[in-house]
């Protein structure tokens, strides 16, 4: 009995330890969810003043205008996009974890520098890779005879494809660095064992480096849809505000940001902050409850 | 300052809501002439690093006069100006003395945020839709300080090796305008544009202009004038020069923004107001070849006419020193200074002839005539910013021809409509 009573006599003590973080969660995370939650149910003035209880209207509103059907697709179609990064960068480690591969860590580095480079920067250089008159991009096609080149940025659609293959683009140097991570620790004699069994390279990658990796794999991939989800500054540097193809092009963020801080519409906003908030909670859920399935813990 | 932290800290406990409630509908400021001996910390915000000098050189004369009060400047770029803006008013913390545009005055006013100017002000000596710029339901929010207007710049070099003659500018009609740009694109074919504008930016440019010319009207007695068919006659002037590729497509415009286009030898008309003055003084490689003339005429004359205004935070814990300084610095020294200066056209009369000579050869006095003869103000209302989003979103596809005009222009002013409607 005197055993069984162990664990109770902390007494205190978790919480003191944990308190002062919870404490900031609740300030920091929670507190706000709650606030915003409550926001949304609300209109008020541009200053927080007058606010009065309208229950469901901003959602009706947003879902009247059509505005966030189409957030919610062109964020869906950006994340997509930028998920195809996820099989690139497996790939792209395995060949650097080949072994017996000369200059390995010269070229990890090079894949990881672009992680390192401030965003806004980069998008300053794409900005003129898509420019559609002198824009890298184009020039290649005009070379290739394609005269039809379009305005990347500025064409609804075109836009979409663009902004997410800057995502993509941006993300590779992370994913590589955890693939490789990941590939440090299968051992050898995995890939030692499926060769004496006959197991050619790309056997071996799909029976061996493909499972082992899995967790890898599902880390990026939960980390990369709730980035895609929370798509803002790409969209925002590559194609600034006045673009004439936001309105097909907004993401749920930038519509939230939109309604937030340009046209004075809080409650609103803060609708559209509830449905990201569920919308990545569901979608995080889903892949967890189905990497049971997938996902290889060795 | 310290005072003014500590009111920011009550914000917090939502006790600025109730001191910024007493502004709400007061129409008579309580300030009190202040003397050299009155003590005071304020602090005046701007967003234009160009009008710095202005700026400081009018603190400098003020608080010389009022050696016991200290004036500090702070400076916050264009864009963050507003957020920054927002927030301090939402924390109950704005700045005594600070710039405001009739974009968001109304915003700031209805708001109880901005305290009124003191009846005494004489407003006579400033352009009429300036001052009525700044005043809502009959209370005067905030004392002008300067103004711009709209006419063409234009590159003689490019007209001329385009083969083309100016007709009279100070006559000149819609029609001619369409075939002066029309021959001028045929003449200079894919080496520069006939007209460049920023559609993708709002009206003020561009359609605030047409509408106007062509008798229509944006925002009246609280309703859009989207649907009137003159405003979408208006309109269609932009887009019928877009179909004739006078014009660049909007695309093209958010790819190669007219400024640089226009810098760079590339277009031979900029369609667009005065506040280019500056940057073409100090950039423009070859001065020499450029001149402004009027825009063209339909039914009537017009250029939009919009500038900045000092106003005082309702909250100031100084407020007779604030509206000291906000006089300061919208007197007629400051006009002359920021005239001087060639940074704006300043709003009080006569103050602007010395801006014209700071290149007598563009003929700049085209922007101060059209203030004083046919100027039309800015639209405004209480959020004057949701429907300009409107604006963008809806013109834009029309204006690249994509969507019929007026089916824009319909859809846009019955939207418009019920943002005006929740306003009040």
């Amino acid at each position: 009995m005197a055993r069984r009573r162990g664990p109770h006599r902390a007494g205190a003590w978790p919480w003191v330890f944990i308190g002062p973080l919870l404490a900031g969660v609740a300030v920091f995370y929670y507190y706000p969810i709650v606030s915003n939650a409550w926001t949304s149910l609300t209109q008020s003035g541009a200053f927080g003043t007058n606010q009065r209880f309208v229950g469901l209207d901003n959602y009706a509103g947003l879902v009247d205008r059509g505005d966030l059907g189409t957030a919610v697709l062109n964020t869906l179609g950006y994340t997509l996009i930028v998920l195809l990064g996820v099989p690139l960068s497996v790939m792209v480690a395995a060949m650097i974890e080949l072994p017996g591969l000369r200059f390995a860590p010269l070229y990890r580095a090079l894949f990881f520098m672009p992680y390192l480079a401030m965003p806004m920067a980069i998008a300053q250089v794409f900005r003129l890779v898509f420019n559609g008159d002198f824009g890298l991009v184009n020039q290649g096609l005009r070379a290739l005879g394609v005269n039809a080149s379009p305005y990347w940025l500025t064409t609804p659609g075109f836009a979409l494809v663009a902004v997410a293959l800057f995502g993509l683009w941006s993300s590779i140097g992370f994913n590589v660095i955890i693939c490789c991570a990941g590939l440090k620790g299968v051992p050898r004699e995995l890939y030692e064992a499926a060769s004496l069994d006959g197991a050619g390279p790309v056997r071996q990658f799909w029976a061996v480096t493909v499972p082992m990796l899995t967790p890898s794999i599902f880390f990026l991939t939960v980390m990369q849809t709730i980035a895609g989800f929370q798509l803002f500054d790409a969209l925002f540097a590559l194609m600034g505000a006045n673009n004439p193809a936001m309105p097909q092009t907004r993401s749920l963020v930038y519509l939230f940001y939109q309604l937030g801080f340009v046209v004075n519409d809080r409650g609103s906003a803060a609708a559209v902050a509830m449905v990201i908030l569920v919308f990545v909670a569901a979608v995080t859920a889903v892949q967890f409850w189905g990497q049971r399935r997938w996902v290889t813990y060795a | 300052m310290r005072r003014r932290t500590f009111l920011g800290a009550l914000g917090g406990l939502g006790l600025t809501g109730a001191l910024a409630a007493c502004g709400t509908g007061t129409t008579e400021q309580v300030t009190e002439p202040i003397d050299e001996n009155t003590e005071a910390e304020l602090e005046l915000a701007y967003w234009d690093r160009n009008q710095s000098v202005t700026v400081e050189a009018l603190i400098a004369s003020f608080t010389e006069q009022h050696p016991g009060i200290t004036v500090t400047p702070a400076l916050t770029g264009p864009t963050d100006y507003w957020t920054r803006l927002r927030t301090q008013a939402e924390g109950g913390n704005l700045p005594d003395v600070f710039w405001m545009s009739g974009l968001h005055v109304q915003l700031y006013a209805s708001n109880g945020m901005l305290a009124p100017v003191p009846d005494d002000v004489d407003f006579g000596v400033f352009p009429q839709a300036m001052t009525d710029l700044y005043t809502m339901d009959g209370v005067r929010y905030g004392i002008p300080k300067d103004y711009d207007t709209i006419a063409c710049w234009v590159n003689q070099r490019l007209v001329e090796e385009a083969g083309v003659t100016l007709p009279d500018p100070e006559t000149w009609t819609w029609e001619e305008f369409g075939e002066t740009t029309r021959a001028i694109a045929a003449g200079l074919g894919d080496r520069a544009r006939a007209v460049v504008t920023d559609l993708n930016i709002g009206g003020q440019q561009n359609w605030y202009n047409t509408v106007a010319q062509a008798g229509g009207y944006i925002i009246r007695d609280g309703r859009s004038g989207y649907a009137e068919p003159d405003t979408i006659r208006g309109l269609e002037f932009w887009s019928n020069l877009v179909a004739d590729g006078v014009v660049p497509h909007p695309r093209e415009i958010a790819d190669n923004p007219p400024q640089t286009a226009f810098m760079s030898g590339l277009a031979a008309i900029h369609h667009t107001g005065s506040w280019e003055t500056p940057a073409l003084l100090a950039d423009y490689p070859d001065p020499g070849e450029l001149v402004v003339v009027p825009l063209p005429r339909d039914r009537e004359r017009a250029s939009t006419i919009h500038g900045l205004a000092y106003v005082v935070a309702a909250n100031s814990a100084n407020l007779s020193a604030a509206s000291a300084l906000q006089r300061h610095m919208t007197s007629e020294e400051a006009g002359r200074t920021d005239a001087a200066n060639g940074t704006a056209i300043p709003a009080w009369a006569g103050t602007a002839e010395s801006w014209h000579e700071v290149k007598p050869e563009w003929n700049l006095s085209v922007f101060t005539d059209a203030a004083e003869n046919y100027a039309v103000p800015y639209p405004v209302s209480r959020n004057t910013a949701a429907w300009n989003q409107l604006e963008a979103d809806l013109l834009t596809p029309a204006f690249a021809g994509d969507v019929p005009m007026a089916q824009a222009a319909e859809q846009l002013a019955q939207q418009m409509d019920e943002l005006l409607a929740a306003e009040r």
